[in-house]
């Protein structure tokens, strides 16, 4: 088949919504109550009416309650986050939090309660106010959020394409005017005209498997190419996971009494934080097991003999997916709950950064917005925030763009030249011979997977790693091929995957100090003098990486930033 | 282990191909048992297992199916610290 020859189509709209998980969905709602007038276009590469992640979701919600104050909360997270806090911004999204969860209940999700219908929280990470509220069924809770919102869309006549993949955003000067992508079964050639983008594409990751194969690094290139400004691409997702088989749902466990022990039974959080021990944050729990590990006190097991019997039910799964996972793993002789002997292990699953926007997702580029896990926002991550903090800011770009379009006027037609440059570069791929995406990013994801990359870093390993990715870059890149469209969505996955790799590099190489999930063993120490800020990336005038450090600005905050969650602990 | 399904249980209704959202199935033709296309891309969200209205699909577990983390040979090593 000549590529070149695939058909192609121009689809016009009101606003292109670029992926159709959570954020998307709360974004296109917003812009259809808003204006019912508006043509609302959401494109995902994924199944029609899945929703994204979140229908794989337990359920989670963090919400500050009434009566509550916001104000703690944003306290807890500038301790939680080391200080890398826009306060103004977290008040206003907190303060939104419970509205979004009765939306929620409105549409018919349920929350967990106790006898007297009060919602029933589980605190998090050792933080005297953040908690998350679990839904009713846990398993199920994401699942019936998604097909909610999906319901939603057909009411509100928001129109969806599904398996295609959005892959270049067109700009005039600094405003955007549409994008173009391809379908992956057919290969069919789209030109998108909108007069407003939302990139609502989820969180930047390796492809680590169960929980975020979809969302990984082709939105950060093309928002990077599109002069966008990204930020917090130092951080990084450890969790732990057992060796073996998927598993999720351990920070839970931690809060009500679970904790990992090493071969000698030790709980070894105790020693690394005698304050908060075992329950903590993820991030530090997978660098004291990597520290432990190769001191030679490994494997890591999870002890759950702690945990209070009536708790059970925050921790046993009733329905969905993850009562099939403990179901099938009964069936191999596995029982999650008693079993003593299943090891954990340290797995990178994703990035926290993203774009950084202003407080309505707006961007530098005119008319294009980013909302949900695509923006960056949180340094460390908290569960319950994935589900609230999408539709949270879903809702709030949705309302600005309906704004912005009352006014704004048609941008020119992406021209005849553009489409067909871009159209040319996307297929050049096309191919059969050379190597499968998969074996090309088997090789970042080794990469990525060093102790001393991911947790453990310093300028030897660091600098190491970006040599050994130029080299693939040289080497393996320009070899990778893509058989039919299906591989060519793959292809274009691992392409971002590339830029996402460099960036966490050399944001990483950048911060000569530790915070928050960001650990140097040559900078151990935190330096508040000059890394109180967030470290900023784009694209420069040559295609390279431009980075700086862009200051906390404290003089504008309400709370003080003297008390850090990673003084908690002893490395 | 990429997902098998069972053609005696099969109901050719295509909702395992259009839920995965990995496109491991590819399209679904009418009135046929659903091809594997891409096996190895299944991640086993077991979204098709589930919503296959016939109990047609199996998938094997446990699975060592991702790239976990792993210390770096030599550099940085030795005695007891970080
Ligand atoms: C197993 C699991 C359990 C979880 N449990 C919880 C929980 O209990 N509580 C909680 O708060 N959070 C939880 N999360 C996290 C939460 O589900 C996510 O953070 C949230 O759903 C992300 O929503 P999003 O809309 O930002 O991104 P996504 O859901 O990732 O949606 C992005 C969409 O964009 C599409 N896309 C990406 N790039 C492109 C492109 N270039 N072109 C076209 N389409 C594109 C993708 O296919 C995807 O559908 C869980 C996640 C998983 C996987
Ligand atoms: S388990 Fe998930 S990824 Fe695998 S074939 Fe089924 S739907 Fe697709
Ligand atoms: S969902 Fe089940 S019954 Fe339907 S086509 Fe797939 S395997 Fe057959």
């Amino acid at each position: 088949m000549d590529w070149k020859q695939v058909p192609e189509t121009v689809l016009r709209t009101d606003v292109l919504i670029i992926g159709g998980g959570a954020a998307g969905m709360w974004a296109a709602k917003r812009l259809k109550e808003n204006d019912p007038g508006l043509d609302v276009l959401m494109v995902d590469k994924g199944p029609e009416s899945w929703g994204g992640l979140m229908r794989l979701a337990g359920g989670d919600f963090a919400a500050v309650l009434p009566g509550e104050s916001v104000d703690d909360w944003v306290k807890d997270v500038v301790y939680y986050w080391d200080g890398l806090c826009e306060q103004d911004v977290m008040e206003d999204i907190f303060s939104q939090s419970y509205d979004r969860l009765l939306d929620y209940k409105n549409l018919g999700c349920e929350f967990l309660e106790d006898e007297n219908g009060n919602l029933r929280g589980v605190p998090q990470r050792g933080l005297d106010h953040c908690r998350l509220y679990p839904a009713k069924l846990k398993g199920t809770g994401g699942q019936n959020m998604a097909e909610a919102m999906v319901k939603e869309m057909v009411r509100l006549g928001v129109r969806r394409m599904s398996r295609t993949l959005v892959t270049d955003l067109v700009k005039d000067g600094d405003r955007v005017i549409g994008a173009v992508g391809f379908h992956s079964i057919t290969g069919e050639y789209y030109i998108f005209q909108a007069r407003a983008v939302i990139v609502a594409c989820g969180n930047a990751s390796w492809k680590p498997g169960y929980n975020s194969n979809t969302s990984t690094g082709e939105w950060v290139d093309m928002c990077f190419q599109a002069g966008v400004e990204l930020r917090n691409f130092e951080t990084l997702t450890v969790m732990n996971a057992p060796k073996l088989f998927f598993w999720e749902g351990q920070a839970i466990y931690l809060a009500l009494g679970g904790r990992f022990v090493n071969a000698l039974g030790e709980p070894f959080m105790d020693k690394y934080s005698p304050v908060l021990g075992a329950n903590t944050d993820n991030n530090y729990i997978t660098r004291a097991m990597a520290i432990e590990i190769r001191n030679g006190r490994g494997p890591i097991y999870l002890d759950l003999s702690q945990i209070k019997p009536e708790d059970m039910v925050f921790v046993k799964p009733q329905t969905g997916n993850q009562m099939m996972n403990y179901e099938k793993l009964l069936a191999e002789g596995i029982d999650f709950f008693h079993d003593k002997n299943i090891e954990f292990i340290p797995q990178v699953q994703l990035t926290l950064g993203g774009a950084a926007t202003a407080p309505d997702g707006g961007t530098g580029v005119e008319g294009l917005y980013v909302c949900g896990r695509s923006r960056s926002l949180d340094y460390v991550y908290m569960g319950g925030f994935g589900l609230s903090s999408t539709a949270i800011t879903g809702y709030i770009t949705g309302n600005a763009v309906a704004d912005y379009l009352r006014t704004a006027s048609a941008g020119r037609e992406v021209s005849v030249g553009e489409a067909a440059g871009l159209k040319e570069k996307l297929y050049s791929p096309m191919g059969d011979a050379g190597l499968t995406p998969k074996q090309v990013l088997i090789k970042v994801q080794n990469l990525m997977s060093h102790y001393d990359v991911c947790l453990l870093k310093s300028a030897e390993s660091l600098t190491a790693a970006l040599g050994e990715l130029d080299r693939l870059r040289t080497e393996e890149l320009p070899r990778m091929y893509a058989a039919d469209p299906h591989y060519l969505l793959k292809y274009k996955e691992v392409e971002g995957i590339f830029l996402l790799t460099e960036l966490y590099l050399r944001a990483s190489l950048l911060r000569q100090e530790s915070r928050g999930s960001h650990y140097r063993l040559d900078y151990p120490k935190r330096n508040d003098k000059d890394f109180l800020g967030w470290i900023v990336q784009r694209q420069g005038a040559d295609g390279s990486v431009v980075q700086r450090v862009k200051p906390v600005p404290l003089a504008r905050y309400k709370h003080p930033v003297d008390r850090f969650y990673s003084d908690n602990f002893t490395f | 282990m990429p997902p098998v399904i069972d053609p005696k249980k099969c109901v050719h209704c295509g909702t395992c191909a259009q839920i995965c959202c990995m496109d491991v199935y590819g399209p679904a033709k009418p009135q046929t048992v659903p091809q594997v296309r891409y096996p190895e891309e299944c991640w086993h969200c077991r979204a098709c297992v589930m919503d296959c209205p016939a109990g047609a699909i199996e998938l094997t577990y446990p699975l060592p199916m991702m790239i976990l983390c792993k210390d770096a040979p030599a550099r940085g090593e030795g005695g007891d610290r970080p």
